[in-house]
């Protein structure tokens, strides 16, 4: 498979003029006509689909259904290796399942068990994570800071103060150029933050209004369309 | 009830009411907001700055564009009625050319004047329109002796006065307080002549001249930490608080972990070293609670079931 990607899904263009059922095979002739070598579709090629079993299926059987993602709780007692290992795992399976996904949404079939590919990116996702954590109780041990990118809080022209990730730059800020936390607001914002927050206050109050009403309406009322009852002397 | 001022004659002498005026009320709600928000960079600003800041903020501005009611009371010999006299301040409207220079505390004043006052309403009518009073201003050479220059800078008869009054500029800028000189520059003039105070960096040469300096502005001199950020508005300081704590690296764990663990083996309170030293000592074992009741019963079926599993 020298220049035949099957990750690259414009390869997927040969299977549209054939059936379903006949994809190996038709794989196969692909790898045939590109290369011009008569080899066979080899085990290595199969790690980038699905089981052959599993093709054209509504579900895949009780036996083959994927069972739960991994934890991070489990994930923490893993060694630094297994988890780079566990990543590639996972970087496979994820791509067959696309490669898997695709195909079928081309032939506008579904997916059997397309869960699948939730539960590979929950792992991966929280393998991230676990690596993450290591990696940041080593920077804050070694370096004091931490190894998430670090965070400056800065506030705009309109008064509004938030978090913004720092970025990199060849030199440092000209004059005037950095941005900082300006506590003393300038006329304009301070007028602006002032009618801000007055919305705010206004559209809470109105919810927590409106979340009263709602729930002091009674079954009857939705049902035969009364309104609720007058009480004048209250 | 309008009297006019001209008729008033003081009841009580020298005794007016302790008010907060408008213009500090402002000031106070102004700065609580801001120090209200506990995740704000103002709490992290130095201790002595705090107080200064606070300090100004809570001190009255000297009257400058007004009078202040030298009674509580006044009669009206005119009406033949008592009055309550009330404090309020005019405040001008701050502008960047007063912050270039020095005015002494005079700002721009905005006032109400009559249209066409000597025509006839008939002709012309007569409205009230704004007017802008703009302090007389001059452009003078200042010399200050601490910093061996001569400044030239924007000033008012009023400032010229107050320097005279105060013998000096330098004296009138060390003096005289952050919310009187009214300037960015009078402000950071003051900064820069306590910082030379500070660090004695005046007439490297002249030894007797020095001396002279030294002892006459003894009184004002105060460490360079703090002279550092006198003058220096809320933003300003915010603004160096933060390039200090951009530029000031943090400290790796490793070090604090290093420095509690030495405590704690020389204070004896470590826990692993002490066990690893006498073995003998008491040992920590878990509860055995309940184990002397049912533990006839309990043991056996345990065992059972562990054997069963292994």
């Amino acid at each position: 498979m020298q220049n035949f990607d099957f990750t690259n899904f414009h390869s997927l263009r040969f299977f549209k003029s054939t059936m379903w059922r006949s994809l190996p095979s038709l794989v196969s002739s692909a790898v045939r006509s590109q290369n011009a070598v008569n080899t066979r579709f080899s085990s290595t090629m199969k790690q980038f689909f699905d089981d052959e079993a599993n093709f054209g299926k509504a579900e895949l059987r009780p036996k083959h259904r994927p069972g739960r993602s991994w934890t991070a709780e489990e994930l923490r007692l893993k060694s630094n290796s297994d988890l780079h290992k566990l990543w590639y795992v996972c970087l496979k399976e994820r791509n067959m399942l696309i490669t898997m996904k695709k195909a079928h949404t081309s032939r506008a079939r579904n997916m059997p068990n397309p869960e699948r590919l939730d539960r590979v990116h929950e792992t991966m996702d929280r393998i991230e994570s676990v690596v993450h954590e290591r990696n940041d109780a080593v920077f804050r041990l070694e370096t004091g800071e931490s190894a998430a990118p670090r965070k400056r809080t800065i506030t705009s022209f309109a008064g509004f103060t938030y978090q913004k990730q720092a970025t990199e730059h060849f030199a440092p800020p000209q004059l005037g150029q950095k941005e900082y936390e300006t506590p003393y607001l300038d006329d304009d914002a301070y007028v602006m933050q002032k009618l801000w927050q007055e919305k705010e206050f206004m559209k809470n109050r109105d919810r927590l209004d409106d979340e009263k009403r709602r729930a002091a309406r009674t079954e009857d009322m939705d049902r035969f369309k009364r309104g609720a009852p007058r009480v004048f002397n209250r | 009830m309008a009297s006019l001022a001209k008729n008033l004659k003081n009841v009580t002498p020298n005794v007016r009411r302790a008010v907060v005026t408008w213009d500090k009320a402002e000031r106070i709600q102004r700065n609580e907001e801001i120090f209200k928000n506990s995740e704000s960079v103002v709490h992290r600003l130095p201790e002595h700055y705090k107080t200064r800041y606070w300090e100004t903020i809570l001190s009255d501005k000297t009257p400058v564009h007004y009078r202040p009611p030298t009674s509580r009371f006044a009669h009206d010999s005119f009406k033949n009625v008592e009055i309550e006299l009330e404090e309020n301040p005019i405040i001008g409207i701050r502008t960047p050319e007063g912050d270039d220079g020095l005015w002494g505390g005079e700002r721009v004043v905005k006032g109400w004047i009559e249209s066409a006052p000597y025509t006839k309403k008939k002709i012309l009518p007569r409205y009230w329109v704004p007017k802008l009073f703009f302090p007389a201003l001059k452009n003078v050479v200042l010399y200050s002796e601490i910093l061996d220059k001569y400044i030239k800078v924007t000033v008012t008869e009023r400032a010229m006065r107050l320097i005279d009054e105060h013998f000096g500029l330098d004296y009138y800028i060390l003096e005289s307080k952050e919310i009187d000189l009214d300037s960015k520059f009078a402000n950071s003039l003051k900064r820069e002549m306590l910082l030379t105070l500070t660090t004695e960096s005046y007439y490297e040469e002249n030894d007797e001249k020095k001396a002279y300096i030294k002892e006459k502005y003894a009184d004002f001199v105060i460490p360079e930490r703090e002279a550092e950020w006198i003058g220096l508005e809320l933003n300003e300081a915010a603004r160096k608080q933060q390039d200090m704590e951009d530029s000031t690296a943090p400290e790796p764990l490793k070090y604090k972990f290093e420095q509690s663990l030495l405590e704690r083996l020389r204070d004896g309170t470590d826990e692993i070293s002490q066990e690893l030293e006498n073995p003998e000592a008491p040992m920590k074992t878990e509860s055995k609670f309940g184990d002397k009741m049912f533990g006839k019963y309990l043991n056996p079926i345990g065992k059972k079931l562990r054997s069963a599993t292994n």
